[in-house]
């Protein structure tokens, strides 16, 4: 699974958090809001995991605002989801490539968009080259 | 023009009519083991029959429960006889197949329970996999194309000719389809970066240069079921765009060469392979390209260099095959087993074969079952099933009942696994984390005679022949590991070796262009990671507690239990046992070399190994 | 033209170049071995390679084959790169100990002792000579044969070339067959007395400092021979 580290467009500050650890990474934290209840919305940085954090109790297909904790910009793109007709919520990714997902509640649609194909194929080969960076068994040498 | 339709109708026709046929296991393992005979003295016996044309004998490819060779099935009953000779034929033509008789010696038998399984489905070798890929060897001869036909074979082909490309790359990204040559890359964002590169020229290409020791399943898949490969390669070359591929095949599988090149003009004659397929426009046909005896041109980049006839000598990526791959084209390269998984995708749809395996790996694996352990042979298996399950329940346990001490996976470039990791599931990150590697699926299990130093030394011995040499940290690292290590075989290691093969092994590891110089540190790293007493052992103590480091150990003879038979005496190429009939025997310790042949030859288990 | 950042510094480079011509051009000093300018790089020796991407994605590439990308971030001194330098040169002094150049390289690095039992082969497989001889010099007579422990430089088949000149390319490029360390402490696996002495060798010997560019060392006065008794004295006073 590819692990992304995104950014607001807006202000380009990181979303990264890493107080709170969802598949063990980091998670993106952001504002979250419909009708009146405001609060935060952890989501897990593994690319395609649909683990959460939040105090907030969601509505299944009920649609969310998205907002930057740092910035306040609403973070919701005019594009419309495919599959749900919610609107996708884009998050920038590496220079030029976005994270786009539907901001409906229980929809699954989500995808990159890479800036060129080249970007695209790096970042998938990085996560996965068949010797996971050999930092990660350093890191498991000093736990044991 | 000979229709496929046509054929498959025929031969279903042919197994409704009540017609016994004998499946006889002709893998090169079963060949090994005499299958030729059998096959021959079969024919010979049903050629006497007056009903000859109502049995048929089916020369298939390896049945996978290779501990069992030679073996057959009788179908339509599918009774499974094992360990057969070639005059029991005359016998099983004559009960079985005429009267309908069992005879009983030729069963399988549980270990434990001594329970006798007539059928094939009900062994617990066989029952407990889920055999997608495999389950079609038992019934199909890999030489005639009407067999493949009859199980529907290129039925996912004309389905995919009729859909576009692009929906047959979501397909397979959709299924989580990944690379079952050991890397486990996404199949379906690959095909997609291979049609989305830029170019009119495109190849795939199927790596079939297993080059594992101890792994054999794609030379199974090879020989028992060619066009189960071909006809994945013909759909993702329709779906990348590619009109010619080529199938690297390593040099040392003759009888998979032959099944294929067979495989190949059937797949010509009858229109699936060629110009035009079945009509559609799409035109494309297959290659063979033949190793020469070089593991590392199992590595794709080296494996192109060798395609093009040039040294098999791995080069940087970026840029990767799918941009820039053969002759400069963008390519798409693929494992044997992996390409042999997209019929059933095509044919069974994406949600049924992600509904199979764990949230990141699905769909099953075939591993080479190996060592010491009661079943060998090969094994499918769902992704997430665990090792014991493998080891204990499909393996039947420990052969000789000796302790199960650590199972190897991934061949050269995977790790050691011990008992507390029993319980692991099988899949790519599990592995991983453990330090080893999902790798081409090979698993050897070992006992507590196994000594971990050892299969290290093997395993660096093994990777420094195979080494193209160009990275100094590759060729000269391997080496000084490989010295190190067999200084701490020979008892000649010194407390600061771990340090120092930890540090060069994080070096190579870091350092290597290709897979196999970053791979090669990890039979050392993770045998130091599980087995560091026994490192320890032969350091400090010079004691080699598995018994095999020759250097440490002593061959004694207990003299209570010796009963001075004189068979070691007799046997012994040295020379360096003495002693009087009826007294016990002694052995000269200068003179003993450790070959072993007293201890085997002992009944009375009177050789102490210490 | 990609903008990478490199050390720190933020640089925009030219399409095509490689991480190592970026470095040269800024004047970061990258230690290599098998590279020559005026030859198509290798990447043999692996004594260039530099730290690039970020967290657990970060790797370590050679600098002399990688083109640089847009974005790229790299560091050339990194404390993975630094100590995979050190065992690569330990493992070049193991192959070689007698090549004046890899002696060299172990005293810049820092390197006073290997920890690998010396082979004192005369070939480390840099594939100089090949190069040379067939970019240069236009013969390609000489190449890799086999694999493994069984690599060799040759002709092929071993038979005498038709095509070499005798032109002597591949020994003047040689860095261990032609360079041989003859310094006083020419037979230890590591001697570095070019680079570690604080005074030049010559003044061990000679009544007069023979170093007349100074004290940088590249006079080639450090390696000639030294006087038979002199270096008699020097070798009972102690190896280092």
């Amino acid at each position: 699974m590819i692990q992304v580290n995104v950014k607001c467009p807006y202000c380009k500050r990181s979303l990264m958090d890493d107080e709170h650890m969802i598949d063990g990474k980091p998670t993106i934290k952001v504002n979250i809001q419909s009708g009146n209840r405001l609060g935060d919305l952890y989501l897990s940085s593994l690319y395609g995991s649909y683990k959460i954090i939040s105090e907030i109790d969601f509505t299944e297909g009920e649609i969310y605002i998205f907002s930057c904790p740092h910035c306040n910009s609403v973070l919701t793109s005019k594009n419309l989801c495919e599959k749900c007709n919610a609107p996708i919520v884009a998050f920038e990714f590496i220079r030029g490539s976005k994270i786009l997902i539907c901001s409906r509640r229980g929809c699954k649609k989500h995808s990159i968009e890479f800036e060129d194909l080249e970007k695209e194929i790096s970042a998938f080969y990085n996560v996965y080259s068949l010797f996971f960076a050999p930092t990660s068994g350093k890191k498991e040498k000093k736990n044991e | 023009m000979n229709k496929p339709e046509s054929k498959r109708k025929r031969v279903t026709e042919e197994s409704s009519n009540n017609i016994i046929w004998i499946a006889i296991s002709s893998g090169t393992c079963g060949q090994a083991r005499g299958s030729l005979k059998i096959v021959e003295a079969f024919k010979k016996e049903v050629g006497k029959l007056v009903l000859e044309g109502q049995v048929k004998i089916r020369v298939t490819g390896c049945h996978g429960f290779c501990e069992a060779e030679p073996n057959i099935i009788i179908f339509p009953d599918g009774i499974f006889y094992q360990h057969l000779k070639p005059n029991d034929t005359e016998e099983i033509v004559e009960k079985t197949i005429l009267l309908g008789k069992i005879i009983d010696k030729h069963l399988y038998k549980d270990p434990q329970t001594g329970e006798a399984y007539t059928y094939q489905k009900d062994i617990p070798f066989y029952r407990k996999q889920m055999r997608l890929l495999l389950g079609d060897n038992l019934l199909i001869d890999p030489t005639y194309i009407e067999d493949y036909l009859a199980r529907g074979g290129y039925q996912s082909l004309a389905v995919a000719l009729e859909r576009s490309p692009e929906d047959i790359i979501k397909t397979v990204k959709d299924s989580g389809l990944r690379g079952r040559g050991g890397a486990g890359f996404p199949t379906g964002f690959k095909w997609d970066f291979c049609r989305k590169a830029k170019g009119d020229v495109k190849y795939v290409i199927c790596n079939a240069d297993e080059g594992d020791p101890g792994a054999y399943m794609d030379r199974s898949l090879l020989e028992g079921n060619p066009h189960s490969v071909i006809e994945g390669m013909i759909i993702g070359a329709y779906a990348i765009g590619a009109k010619e591929g080529w199938v690297y095949v390593r040099n040392e599988y003759p009888l998979a060469i032959e099944n294929l090149t067979i495989a190949l003009e059937q797949a010509r004659e009858h229109g699936l392979l060629g110009n035009n397929i079945r009509g559609s426009g799409f035109s494309f046909d297959i290659n063979i390209s033949r190793g020469a005896g070089a593991f590392v041109c199992g590595e794709e980049t080296a494996l192109m260099f060798s395609i093009e006839g040039k040294r098999g000598v791995p080069r940087q990526r970026p840029p990767f095959p799918v941009r820039k791959g053969l002759f400069g084209k963008p390519t798409n390269i693929n494992n044997v087993e992996t390409w042999a998984n997209i019929p059933k995708i095509i044919k069974k749809g994406a949600d049924w074969f992600s509904k199979i395996g764990t949230e990141t790996s699905k769909g099953t694996k075939i591993f080479s079952l190996v060592g010491k352990v009661k079943n060998t042979g090969l094994v499918e298996v769902p992704m997430g099933i665990t090792l014991r399950e493998v080891i204990f329940d499909i393996g039947g346990g420990m052969l000789n009942g000796k302790g199960f001490k650590a199972v190897q996976t991934g061949g050269p470039s995977g790790g050691c696994i011990p008992t507390s990791l029993l319980d692991l599931p099988v899949d790519y990150e599990s592995l991983t984390k453990a330090g080893s590697i999902m790798g081409s699926g090979g698993m050897i299990v070992m006992d507590e005679n196994t000594c971990m130093v050892d299969v290290a030394k093997y395993f660096l011995n093994f990777l420094q022949d195979e080494s193209c040499g160009k990275c100094l940290s590759c060729r000269k690292g391997i080496q000084k590991m490989l010295e190190i290590v067999t200084d701490i075989t020979e008892g000649k290691g010194k407390e600061e070796d771990l340090e120092t093969l930890e540090e060069l092994a994080d070096v190579v590891k870091d350092v290597s262009l290709c897979g196999l110089g970053q791979t090669a540190p990890n039979p050392v790293l993770s045998t130091i990671r599980y087995f560091k007493d026994e490192y320890l052992a032969h350091i400090k103590d010079k004691k080699c507690s598995a018994g095999v480091c020759k250097t440490l150990i002593k061959y004694t003879i207990d003299a209570e239990k010796c009963t001075g038979c004189t068979a070691c005496l007799k046997v012994c190429p040295q020379d360096a046992i003495e002693g009087e009939t009826k007294k016990p025997h002694s052995i000269i310790e200068d003179k003993c070399i450790k070959c072993g042949m007293c201890y085997d030859i002992c009944q009375y288990d009177a050789v102490v190994i210490t | 033209m990609p903008n990478v950042r490199i050390d720190g510094i933020d640089f925009e480079a030219e399409e095509g170049w490689t991480i190592l011509e970026v470095a040269k051009f800024l004047g970061l000093e990258i230690p290599t071995f098998c590279y020559n300018e005026g030859l198509s790089p290798w990447g043999g020796c692996r004594l260039c390679v530099v730290e690039i991407g970020e967290g657990e994605n970060a790797k370590l590439v050679t600098s002399c084959t990688y083109t640089v990308q847009e974005g790229l971030n790299i560091r050339t001194a990194s404390k993975r790169v630094i100590k995979a330098r050190k065992v690569l040169i330990e493992l070049l002094l193991a192959s070689c100990p007698s090549s004046k150049v890899i002696q060299d390289l172990a005293a810049k690095m820092g390197v006073e002792s290997t920890r690998f039992k010396p082979d004192w082969e005369d070939c480390v497989y840099c594939g100089l000579c090949v190069r040379i001889c067939e970019e240069q010099m236009g013969a390609k007579a000489i190449g890799f044969v086999d694999r493994g422990g069984k690599l060799k430089i040759t002709t092929p088949f071993d038979m005498k070339s038709d095509v070499c000149r005798t032109c002597g390319a591949c020994m003047y490029i040689c860095p261990v067959c032609t360079m041989r360390c003859e310094g006083p402490d020419a037979e230890s696996v590591v001697c570095g007395r070019c680079y570690n002495s604080l005074q030049p060798t010559c003044i061990d010997y000679y009544d007069d400092y023979k170093c007349y560019l100074g004290l940088t060392r590249d006079c080639g006065t450090c390696i000639q021979e030294a006087p038979e008794d002199k270096k008699r004295e020097k070798v009972k006073e102690g190896k280092k």
